[in-house]
Parts: C-alpha cells; structure tokens; sequence
C-alpha cells in the first residue's frame, strides 16, 4: 500500500461519487418537476437538499483539480470548444432549480464563436460561479460570453445584492498567496476559479484571470472570467 | 419542424444499471413512447445494432474493460448499421480530450457529460434530430446500395431547403467521390469554400487533386484545410500519405506527430507514426509509436505479429535487451490465437540474437526444425531475409528468397 498513488485514489473515489450524486440530482430535479404541479412536500427544503448536492458535486471536483495542480500533476486539455454549447449546456443542466427558484436565464453568445481551453475546468468553474449565483439572485441570470480584442470574456451578471466589499476586483493568484480559513469555502471557490483561468497561459506569457464587480449589466454582482488565446 | 419522438426507436448504452434505467425514465418523461432496448457492454450493444436499426442511440463512452463509445460508433458506421439518419449521442463522464476531437470528424451529434439533465438531453436530441431527420429517405436509398437515388434526394432537398445545407452538401460531395465523379466532387467543394471554407471541403478538393496525380496541388489543399481547423485529423492523415509518396519521410514524420499529439487514439496513425520514425531511425518515437499502436490493437482484436516485432526492434536499437525478451513474452501471451505465432516467435527471437549472440545458434537450430515442417507465412518471409542477413547468415537468407512465393 505504500505506493498508492493518491492522486488515483482520488480520481477513483470521486468518480464513484459523482455517479450516485448524479442519480441522486436527477431524482431531486423530477421531484422538484413533480412539486410543481401538486405542491404537499416541503419543497423550499427539497430546494435546498438539491442547492447542497450540488455544492458537494463541486467541492469533489475541485478537491481533485487542487490536489493535482498542487501537486504538478494536472495536465489540462486545451481543445477548441463551442463556448455557446458550454454556456448552453450549463444552464440545461440547473433549469429545473433556476426554474423553480423563478430565476430567468439568459445566455448571449455568437454560435460560432470556437476558444481553445480545458472545458473540464471552465465548466468547473462555471458551476462554482453561477451555483453561487442561482443562491443569491433575484430573478435574472446574464450568462454571456464575446470576444474583447484577442481575449475571451465570459461573464455572469445578476441582479441580486451582489458581492461583499471585501471581495472586489481581480482575484490574485500570487505565489504564496494563502486561503484565508475564516472565509471557508467561498475563499477555496474562489481560488479555484483564480487558478482555472492562470492555468490557461497564453503565448506571450499572459494568463487569464477572474474579477468581480457590482452593478453590472442587471445591477447586481458581476463575475468575469477572461482568456487569452492559446496557441493549438 | 416539429419532431415526433413517440415512435422514435432508441438504444441505451450504459455498463452502469442505475444509468440505463435514469436515462429510460428521462426519455419517458420527454415523451418517448416506445421502451428503449439496453444494453451493458460493448459486444451486447453491436450485437443489438447489428440487428435492427435504431433512430437514436446513446451511448456511455468509458464501458470499462474493451472497447469505448467511439470504438462502437466507428464499427457501427463502417458496417452500416449506423446512418446518415441516425442520432448517435455520447455521454461521458468527465470532458475528456476525445469529446471535441470527435466532434470535428467521425464524431457523435453531441456529447453529454455526466450530470446530465432531462432539460440539456431534450435540447441535444431535438437538435440533433432536426439536422438528422431529413435524411431518413437518402439513408434508406443508401441501404439498398443507390447512390444514384441518394444524390437525387439530396438535390431535391438544396431545392426546396429541407435539411441542413452543409450536412447535404458534405455528403453529397463524399458520395460523389466514392464513386469516382471527381467533377461533381469539385464542383460542390468549389461552390461551398466560396463562403467560409469548411474543412471537409478542402479536404476532398485534396483527395480529387490526388485522383489527378496532382501531390502539390492536393498537399496545399490538406494544409488549408488544417489552418481552417487545425483538429480536422482526416487533412493530417492524407497530407501525410502524399508526403510519404514524394519520399519526403522527415516531412511526413513532422505531420504524422503533430496528428498524434492532437488525437493520438488512432491505430492506423500510430503505425504510420511507427513505420516513418524507423525508416528515419528515430527509435525512441518508433517505439512510442509502437507501444500505443499494441495497447490501440488489443481491445479491438486486431493486434498483429509485426507490431510487436516492430516494437523489439526500437528497443534493440535502443540497447535494451531485457525489456525486448519481455516484449517477446508478452507477444507470445497475446497472440497465443495466431496460428502464425511460431514464426513470429522465432523471428522475434532472431532480431534478439543480432545483439545477444550467445543465443544465436540455438535460435537458428529452432528455425531450422520449423522450416523443415513448413514454409514461413508471406508477412513474415520478407523479415526472416532481412534478420539473417543481420547475422550474417547469406546461405540460409538465399535459401528462402529462392522460395519466395511471387
């Protein structure tokens, strides 16, 4: 046993989890299908079991990825992808708890528009931002992404309280930088979507980053991740 | 164009229980009134596909031991059973690599990571059957082997705006080249890269050229096209054929790798890649190459002798004796079905003895006693010649060129 790699034993055991966590989100977006026609559960907590599951689902993704980059084992793929279908898929995926929340989302994206990245990351990262969203919006959700220059904007606008002060501006991924404990899991999500985009370095030594702002484009919290353009 | 899916038949391909019933009973709810047939593995799946035609199928991409979705897809496609109107979705676990590399060429209609919801797989279903429902009529003339038929139907659909242009004008240039009207061929490419040119479009223009004998010509158009979209492995492969027959090994070489570094799950790739590397005596890639061409081979059944002879040459070449005589072990387990495996044996066994020669009489002793019951298969005649001549072995090297069969 003492050379068990770890990083298997993870990977494994998070896989296995995944797959019951997925039966286990889709029976809770059937009930939730199902509530809304004869409301007589208590579906505010059904709601809630769902909201959790899915914190549990990124959490394991992201214990894997920061494991592996921490490690310098996390070989990410970068592939050209659809940045509409990922966007797209995304929102498919969280219809059911956007929909009984009475969150409308609305993605904006050219159905061409082709960028080379790891879409297991982004769409990680993804999760993390608009889960969050989803918690704290009022009604609408802006997913959308463009190209700004040579760059690649993907931004989620919502028009809830938005965020805290003391998280504003751009997300610094500095060597040694470190995980403030009492801001627990948010900090973590947080890093992990500042290491997503540093992990997409581009040619002339730029990499992507993460900012947050208010009072975007539906007034509430803004959250932008931008690429630089890899190289194939 | 509404799209009926009450009388759709479906597929499942799931080696996990709990995700063949999940996705019947999302399937159920979206409307699908007729039960899905299942089923848990690879070899259950073809022989599913074999017997009937489905409309829609899904299918898991990692199986477990053997084959995977893709390996199902292209066997499928190649014998048939899988149409220009059949919906072929592919869910996987994690956003692997192969998810986009597929979906450039040979790939599914859509790929579904894992969690999936009834909401994305209504969205991708109806998509894809918008774009492959059309085609049901050109599919059914393909089946009964009318091409002439097929073309007609595709005409007649650019007439009256049925289906997706771009699908129909792809496959009415591949048939059209499938059966060498190389006119018509060009002419659909010519008119179709006027706009934004797509790939597979400047790739048949290149294999029309090759028809020509025109290698320049068909090499600029393979390069376009790997511009264009530079995932598109089909220009890779075909540049890296016409290199290889202008004798421009290095440049082929140069191709062939950046091909495997884009999409390495490709035998016939990783045995060009193999077969160039050694002529240019690049023997740490030829041995690559060969290593990922046996672990391609094997679940597909369709390893061969002179991979693995292939593979003890690099690692001669390299000095590495040891793990060559463990190559050979592992050829004789794996091949232990090849009637031919004696002779690959023994021939592996020579190329061992040109840097081990205290084993070199006692290998030529074996080679002898089979030689006296038979004469070698043609795929290992050629390379018994050339491994005794290494040994300086001329009478015995003469010997059987004067039995050569011609």
């Amino acid at each position: 046993m003492s050379k068990l790699d770890f990083s298997t034993v993870l990977a494994i055991s998070i896989h296995d989890m995944k797959n019951s966590l997925n039966l286990l989100l889709g029976s809770l977006d059937d009930l939730l299908e199902a509530e809304q026609q004869r409301p007589c559960v208590d579906s505010e907590r059904l709601a809630l079991l769902r909201y959790e599951v899915r914190r549990v689902n990124d959490t394991l993704i992201q214990l894997l990825a920061l494991y592996r980059s921490v490690k310098g084992i996390y070989q990410p793929q970068f592939m050209p992808v659809s940045v509409h279908d990922l966007l797209e898929s995304y929102w498919l995926n969280n219809k059911a708890l956007m929909d009984y929340r009475r969150v409308e989302c609305i993605v904006e994206c050219d159905p061409d528009l082709v960028w080379t990245l790891d879409r297991y990351l982004v769409n990680s990262l993804l999760e993390n931002v608009v889960n969050n969203t989803v918690r704290y919006t009022r009604q609408r959700i802006h997913m959308s992404a463009r190209m700004d220059g040579h760059w690649l904007v993907i931004r989620v606008d919502d028009d809830g309280p938005g965020f805290p002060k003391a998280m504003l501006g751009r997300q610094a991924l500095r060597e040694g930088a470190r995980l403030d404990p009492q801001q627990g899991r948010t900090g973590l999500g947080l890093y992990f979507c500042a290491l997503v985009a540093d992990l997409h370095a581009g040619d002339d030594g730029g990499s992507g980053f993460v900012e947050l702002s208010n009072g975007g484009e539906l007034g509430g919290g803004c959250f932008t991740l931008r690429l630089p353009p890899l190289p194939l | 164009m509404h799209i009926a899916l009450d009388r759709k038949t479906v597929l499942i391909v799931d080696d996990f229980q709990n995700m063949r019933v999940q996705l019947a009973q999302m399937l159920e709810s979206l409307g699908f009134a007729r039960q899905p047939d299942l089923a848990s593995t690879a070899n259950e799946a073809l022989e599913r596909l074999q017997r009937r035609r489905y409309d829609v199928i899904l299918c898991d991409y990692n199986l477990g031991e053997g084959l995977h979705g893709q390996h199902i897809l292209d066997l499928a496609r190649r014998e048939g059973w899988i149409d220009v109107a059949t919906v072929f979705i592919m869910v996987t676990a994690e956003n692997s690599a192969e998810m986009v590399m597929g979906a450039l060429e040979s790939g599914p209609d859509a790929y579904l990571a894992k969690p999936i919801s009834k909401e994305l797989l209504r969205a991708r279903l109806v998509r894809a059957l918008r774009r492959r429902e059309p085609m049901v009529p050109v599919a059914q003339a393909l089946r009964q082997g009318d091409t002439s038929q097929a073309l007609h139907l595709l005409d007649m659909m650019l007439a009256t705006g049925r289906g997706e242009s771009a699908d129909i004008l792809r496959l009415k240039a591949e048939l059209a080249l499938e059966t060498g009207d190389l006119a018509l061929a060009r002419q659909v490419c010519e008119m179709v890269i006027r706009e934004r040119p797509p790939a597979w479009a400047l790739t048949i223009l290149g294999q029309v050229a090759l028809h020509h004998q025109d290698l320049s010509a068909a090499e600029t158009w393979f390069r376009e096209a790997m511009v264009v979209t530079p995932f598109f492995m089909a220009a890779h492969d075909h540049l890296a054929s016409v290199l290889e027959q202008q004798g421009r090994l290095q440049d082929a070489l140069d191709v062939v790798e950046q091909a495997v570094a884009r999409s390495w799950r490709s035998l016939s790739r990783q045995r060009r890649l193999g077969r160039l590397a050694m002529a240019l005596e690049e023997w740490e890639t030829g041995r690559g190459a060969w290593r990922q061409a046996i672990e391609l081979a094997r679940p597909l059944e369709e390893i061969r002798g002179e991979d693995f002879l292939n593979l003890i040459f690099c690692t001669l070449e390299l000095g590495e004796l040891a793990r060559a005589a463990k190559i050979l072990d592992d050829m004789r387990r794996s091949l232990s079905d090849d009637p031919a495996l004696r002779w690959w044996s023994i021939l592996g066994r020579l190329h061992l003895a040109v840097h081990d020669p205290d084993d070199k009489e006692a290998a030529l002793d074996a080679l002898d006693g089979i030689m006296l019951r038979a004469l070698p298969p043609i795929q290992v005649h050629q390379g018994l010649i050339a491994v005794l001549l290494r040994l300086n072995e001329v009478t015995r090297a003469e010997l059987l060129r004067q039995n050569l069969p011609t």
